[in-house]
């Protein structure tokens, strides 16, 4: 639907496209040869044999799906001998970048094979193999265009980073080349996504250049908000064989999320939205980001709805701030067509951590891992350091903790209130907005009508009641 | 020398009789600051010979430098009343038996429009204002504002004519023209006062009267000051009158004949108006011999008017020795001592009056009654007007007023802020009181706890409020009423760091600076920006300051100031606009119309709201505006946040399940007028009506997820069908000059699309007033503006005055309201372009 330029642009504007865009955006097209060619098909087979995998799924974003029949077929052939069974998955629950293994647990797959874009979260419960296209690239074109460069990158640090569809090339020989072109002080070639989820070097300068070789998509949107500094950031399109710079967008990017932190620092219920059941650790992320909320006196609920849109978030009238729990490609959602802001695990941790008071992020963190103990951003969560008090600066009001004077007064209204809850089949406690409503369900009446009799129901069957 | 200690004022606080509560009010630079100087002096705080030059109550750095005052200032003063004076107290009230010491409890204010909330809050905790009037300028815009604020919240003015020095030595007025001018002025300060307050209301007669002692004259700047009492009580012995009944002659239409010795209603040949003969005269004949160095004459004088010099004034000549003559001859700090212990009301007295508009609550519940009483015994009513910044950065003292009850050092207390309801836990703490302080100008001094009907500070309150709050014991409290400000924060300012990294310390700036102006409003917009909105662009020019001085401490980029616009619509919808819901089971249809003139001010002013029973309101807009009785019963909701001056209107007949979806209705009706559809602003003045609703029959699909953005979207269609126009803010503005300037200021207004509306002369002066309305967008700059085209003689003060549709229609791509559209979108990342109706309109 998007060019994939515009599909950058709207990661850094609310446009009220932007989700909308995000959610369908494809990849330029393309053919059978580029997503199944001999590698693919000696690397996919090795693997399944060497593994002795017996059930297979194939799973494939949307605009892979015409080849798919085709590569399924062509790996049934090609494994006729061992008895395995390939499966294709085509719906996937959250998003194609995530292994959708509970799909693949429909079929009691033992394994995965990953096609086209992936997030790279690790996933929990199957093995994976992640198969990416392979785009042409002249390479020749590409080094001709970063001469240009040369003047720039003397005497800096450069990171190259490939992306999907171009990480084929890495090598020692692609590094030899790209030095002598760019001649600098110091190189490095990065794949994008790294394996495993993390990126192996740290910044040493902040003084680097940095070129992302793929495309402007969401990709290097994600690349660029989520790596350290650089001075200055160039797209080389692979396709189009042309090279152009980007500013750093990180600290607009952050400062327009400042807004919706605060918005998520208001709230009075937060609502977590499980969007993927694969990567690891989110139900670490889950119970941390509860017991954050609980410190400062936020209600929680957990839900799963699946893709959201927002019909289905307009749903939970009192809840004042989602908190998407998703795969680094899948938690910024930027749209005006929601009713209540969505924040990221990280944005969500700004708010509610008090650690991060006073505290600029050097980059922004979309893997909500790097937000757990032992990732590169967790900062420890201190109780004790949450203000008592605090400002708004959305509604001007003052926010503060719990007062426990107050909550252990204990009047004997809200005490009847408690025991009543309790004969209830499900209570929901998110208190104020729920009194403010002028519709709350069917009106009892209690005590202005009369008690119905009991009466003698019917017993038996339909065909002939025993009773009469 | 201090001439009070401590224990001295703590003592006389338990005396309630002998507090007096007062605050400083009147135009910029009219003197009010160097007025109250003469006070201070008075109290020993700054010596005499500096008053007038110190300023003491205008304690910043930037107050002193520009020679205005920004912020107010308290000060606890102790005083001794002497007996004579004493009998002119006569109601029991106002003073304690057997106590001649007076505790005056002074607020002084900034006279500068911009600053008027500052006012606002002072008058709150007091009971009494010292109106200062420059009586070569006259009654100015500002003098009528607060003069109007002072009465509504029921505070009792006493007048004082400034500058009386210019008036001779400038102006060289003579002796019955100056007379004719305070006349005027008293009269003008009477007018105003009449047409705010009901003489037979609670405060009973608040006119002001010289011959009674409530009008005082004088210099702030040299030091003196007198009220018909001082000349009075000097000639009684002499012509054996009673001192009150000579006040009553020595004002007014009395002449006196020196030839037949007597007394005249009517001026004559050979009679002169006693207030010429027996104040005025002297007056001149002092200011003559000394400023024309007639050495003999002095000599003489000095001795008629029982003045002594001193051996080192012995000396002096000119201004100077007159200035001492006149400051031991009419000392003002006397003369103002005597006209507030006298004219202005105790706590006691006040009250019992002041209740019923500060409490919220029931007016015979146990705090009601406690503050009716001014009773330290009560509960504790204590109202925090505004915060004061200490020297510990970030921190805050939370300054108010004790209306009932006791605050002690470490009591344990209800902290209360303005969204706090009875019952509710919002916006409730309980804490203890860390200290309480007493303000003391620049200084304060700790003091163990302060009884009710008086003005004191607390430490450790600052975290639980943001600017104002009420402070209690009692459990079943209600707040005491927020305040009410004249001036709104219309221009504003996006700011920045210069260095991105320091975001987190401009937030946290941004908090402080909230907290420390009453009415500056800090935000976060949704497009990343920053935004610090104040009254004008002097108050955003301090704020600013502030900001980047002392609270963020970090180098600022700011923006060129803006306004915020309105979204209204001018005409009724088109066509019956109709959005289905997501899943196209559900179908509402809606047109928008504009509001009748004059009802968006009346629920910006809470004639009409949403806390109104809703048949009378019913009856008020079919009276008032012709709305249908039965519909106008059915309005759903205000908004934008519950209250704004837009509504939604059921006008459907029977339709099943209704009731069910009006929350979600309503969820998207706030949403909707808070983000109108052409610039994301706030709707103003439109009426949605509902024609129509289908719904599923499942409740699970109407719920608020389907609802909720359809309400917006169809919103949006009835708007965009409904000729939408952009509103802009406009203020009313006062150019005060000379004749000859008033041809620079018609073109000035011209250019920048303003338009006059009234010109007067100022009687008696050359002065003319011209007023006129005046877009905000276009005053930036105009002040400057204004003074080199009329060689500085101009001096305009502008006040938002209401809200007014800017012509052009924003769809047309070469209009002005579609640049500004355009330029609004771009600013808040919005797509840039016109709303496409399609995106929100369906068809069947």
């Amino acid at each position: 639907m998007s060019s994939s330029a515009t599909g950058t642009a709207s990661a850094f504007s609310s446009s009220d496209t932007a989700a909308l865009e995000r959610n369908t955006e494809t990849e330029q097209a393309v053919t059978f040869d580029q997503i199944w060619n001999e590698n693919h098909r000696k690397v996919s087979g090795d693997w399944i044999r060497q593994n002795g995998y017996k059930r297979v799924c194939l799973q494939f974003p949307d605009d892979y799906l015409p080849h798919s029949n085709a590569i399924s077929v062509a790996l049934t052939e090609l494994l006729a001998s061992e008895d395995v069974k390939v499966f294709i998955l085509a719906d996937t629950t959250y998003g194609s970048c995530c292994v959708d293994e509970i799909a693949a647990a429909h079929v009691e797959a033992d394994s995965v094979i990953h096609f086209g874009n992936a997030c790279r979260s690790r996933a929990t419960r199957l093995p994976v193999l992640y198969l990416y296209p392979e785009m042409p690239l002249e390479v020749s074109a590409l080094l001709e265009k970063l001469q240009t460069l040369r003047l720039e990158s003397k005497e800096r640090e450069v990171c190259v980073y490939l992306d999907i569809g171009y990480q084929n090339l890495e090598g020692e020989e692609l590094r030899k080349q790209l030095e002598e072109a760019l001649q600098p002080k110091n190189l490095l070639l990065e794949l994008f996504p790294p394996i495993g989820g993390e990126s192996s070097t740290n910044a040493t300068n902040l003084e680097r250049i940095c070129i992302f070789i793929g495309a402007d998509n969401q990709r290097f949107a994600n690349l660029s908000l989520t790596a350290p500094a650089a001075v200055q950031w160039y797209v080389y399109d692979g396709a189009a064989a042309t090279l152009s710079s980007k500013n750093p967008l990180t600290a607009q990017y952050i400062r327009r999320r400042y807004f919706h932190i605060e918005k998520c620092k208001d709230a009075q219920t937060l609502g977590l939205i499980v969007a993927t059941l694969t990567a690891e650790g989110y139900l670490d992320v889950v119970a941390r980001l509860q017991t954050m909320a609980k410190g400062r006196g936020i209600k929680t609920q957990l839900i799963s709805v699946g893709r959201i849109n927002p019909a289905k978030l307009a749903n939970f009238l009192e809840i004042d701030c989602f908190v998407l729990i998703g795969c680094p490609f899948n938690n910024m959602y930027d749209s005006k067509e929601y009713y209540k802001p969505i924040v990221s695990v990280f944005e969500a941790e700004m708010a509610l951590n008090p650690a991060w008071h006073m505290r600029y992020p050097e980059a922004y963190v979309t893997d909500f891992k790097q937000l757990l103990p032992e990732g590169r951003s967790f900062l420890a969560f201190d109780v004790e350091a949450i203000p008592e008090n605090d400002v708004s600066l959305v509604s001007g009001k003052l926010r503060g903790a719990v007062n426990e004077s107050l909550e252990t007064a204990g009047d004997p209204a809200s005490l009847a209130l408690a025991t009543q809850a309790k004969m209830a089949l499900m209570t929901t406690d998110t208190g104020l907005s729920f009194e403010d409503r002028t519709w709350q369900g069917l009106d009892p009446a209690l005590g202005q009508t009369e008690p119905a009799q009991l009466q003698q129901g019917l017993s038996g069957i339909p065909i002939k009641y025993t009773h009469q | 020398m201090v001439n009070f200690t401590v224990d001295e004022i703590r003592g006389l606080m338990d005396k309630k009789r002998n507090i007096r509560n007062m605050s400083v009010i009147a135009h910029v630079d009219h003197g009010k600051s160097t007025l109250t100087d003469s006070l201070v002096s008075k109290a020993g705080i700054i010596a005499g010979a500096k008053a007038g030059e110190t300023r003491f109550t205008d304690t910043r750095k930037d107050e002193q430098e520009r020679c205005i005052t920004i912020k107010s200032t308290a000060i606890s003063m102790y005083f001794e009343v002497e007996d004579k004076d004493l009998v002119f107290i006569t109601q029991p009230d106002q003073r304690e038996k057997e106590c001649k010491g007076f505790l005056i409890n002074l607020i002084d204010s900034p006279g500068h429009v911009d600053f008027s909330s500052e006012v606002t809050a002072a008058l709150r905790v007091t009971d009494g204002a010292l109106v200062v009037v420059d009586c070569v300028s006259g009654v100015c815009v500002q003098t009528e504002t607060v003069l109007r604020q002072a009465i509504a919240e029921r505070i009792k003015p006493i007048l004082f004519m400034n500058k009386m020095d210019r008036a001779l030595l400038e102006l060289q007025l003579d002796a019955e023209e100056l007379y004719q001018t305070f006349q005027r002025i008293v009269e003008n300060v009477n007018v105003i006062i009449a047409t705010y307050n009901d003489d037979g209301g609670p405060m009973g007669e608040v006119r002001v009267d010289p011959s009674r002692g409530s009008v005082g004259f004088g210099s702030g700047l040299h030091g003196w000051a007198f009220t018909l009492k001082q000349f009075s009580e000097m000639y009684s012995e002499k012509f054996k009158i009673d001192v009150v009944k000579l006040m009553n002659r020595l004002w007014g239409e009395n002449f006196f004949n020196a030839k037949t010795k007597k007394w005249q209603k009517q001026k004559e040949a050979d009679n002169k108006r006693s207030f010429c003969m027996y104040i005025l005269d002297p007056i001149y004949k002092v200011f003559d011999a000394i400023m024309n160095y007639k050495k003999e004459e002095i000599g003489v004088l000095l001795e008629k008017i029982g003045v002594t010099l001193k051996h080192e004034d012995k000396d002096k000549d000119g201004k100077a020795l007159l200035k001492t003559v006149m400051r031991t001859w009419l000392p003002a700090g006397e003369a103002l001592l005597q006209m507030i212990a006298i004219h202005l009301p105790s706590p006691v007295v006040a009250q019992k009056y002041r209740m019923e508009m500060l409490y919220e609550g029931p007016h015979d519940d146990e705090a009601a009654v406690a503050v009716k009483n001014c009773d330290p015994d009560g509960p504790l009513m204590m109202y925090i007007s505004k915060m004061v910044p200490t020297s510990d950065k970030g921190r805050f003292y939370a300054f108010g007023r004790v209306f009932a009850g006791k605050v002690a050092t470490g009591q344990k207390c209800r902290i209360m802020g303005p969204n706090y309801t009875p019952g509710k836990k919002e916006d409730l703490y309980e804490k203890a009181i860390q200290r309480t302080i007493l303000m003391m100008g620049r200084y304060v001094e700790a003091i163990e706890d302060v009884p009710s009907g008086n003005i004191c500070g607390l430490v450790g309150v600052d975290q639980f409020l943001v600017k104002t709050g009420t402070i209690t014991t009692f459990k079943d409290a209600h707040n005491m009423k927020v305040m009410k400000f004249s001036v709104s924060p219309v221009v504003r300012v996006a700011v920045e760091p210069k260095n991105p990294a320091d975001l987190p310390k401009l937030v946290e700036g941004l908090k402080r600076l909230a907290k420390s102006d009453p009415m500056v409003q800090c935000i976060i917009e949704e497009s990343g920006e920053h935004i610090i909105a104040g009254a004008g662009e002097l108050h955003l020019e301090i704020c600013l300051k502030d900001l980047e001085e002392d609270h963020a401490c970090i180098p600022l980029k700011k923006s060129d100031p803006v306004v915020s616009y309105r979204e209204t619509v001018s005409e009724e919808s088109d066509q019956m606009c109709l959005s289905k819901s997501p899943n196209k089971h559900n179908r509402l249809l809606m047109k928008a119309l504009p509001m009748p003139d004059g009802l968006p001010e009346d629920i910006d002013n809470g004639d009409v709201s949403s806390k109104d029973e809703f048949k009378s309101r019913a009856r008020y807009l079919s009276e008032k505006y012709d709305y249908d009785v039965t519909e106008a019963r059915k309005i759903w909701c205000f908004g934008p946040d519950g209250t704004g001056p837009n509504f939604v209107l059921d006008c459907t007949k029977s339709v099943q399940y209704l009731n069910e979806i009006k929350d979600s209705v309503v969820a998207g009706f706030q949403w909707a007028s808070k983000e109108g559809i052409l610039a994301d602003e706030n709707m103003r003045g439109v009426r949605f009506n509902i024609y129509d609703v289908t719904l599923h029959a499942d409740a699970i699909h109407r719920g608020g997820g389907q609802i909720i953005p359809t309400t917006r979207r169809c919103l949006y269609a009835a708007a965009i069908t409904a000729k939408p126009r952009l509103m802009e803010p406009v203020y009313l503005c006062e150019i005060q000059c000379p004749e000859v300037a008033v041809g620079g200021i018609y073109g000035v207004l011209n250019r920048r699309r303003g338009h006059v509306f009234e010109e007067n002369q100022v009687v008696g002066t050359p002065m003319f007033v011209v007023k006129a309305y005046l877009p905000v967008n276009e005053s930036f700059g105009f002040t400057a503006d204004l003074r080199s085209n009329t060689g500085g003689q101009a001096f305009p003060q502008c006040v938002f005055d209401h809200w007014q549709v800017l012509p052009g229609d924003p769809s047309e791509p070469s209009s002005k309201p579609y640049q500004i559209v355009q330029d609004t979108r771009k600013r808040k990342g919005l797509k840039e372009g016109l709303p496409d109706l399609s995106q929100y309109l369906d068809k069947l």
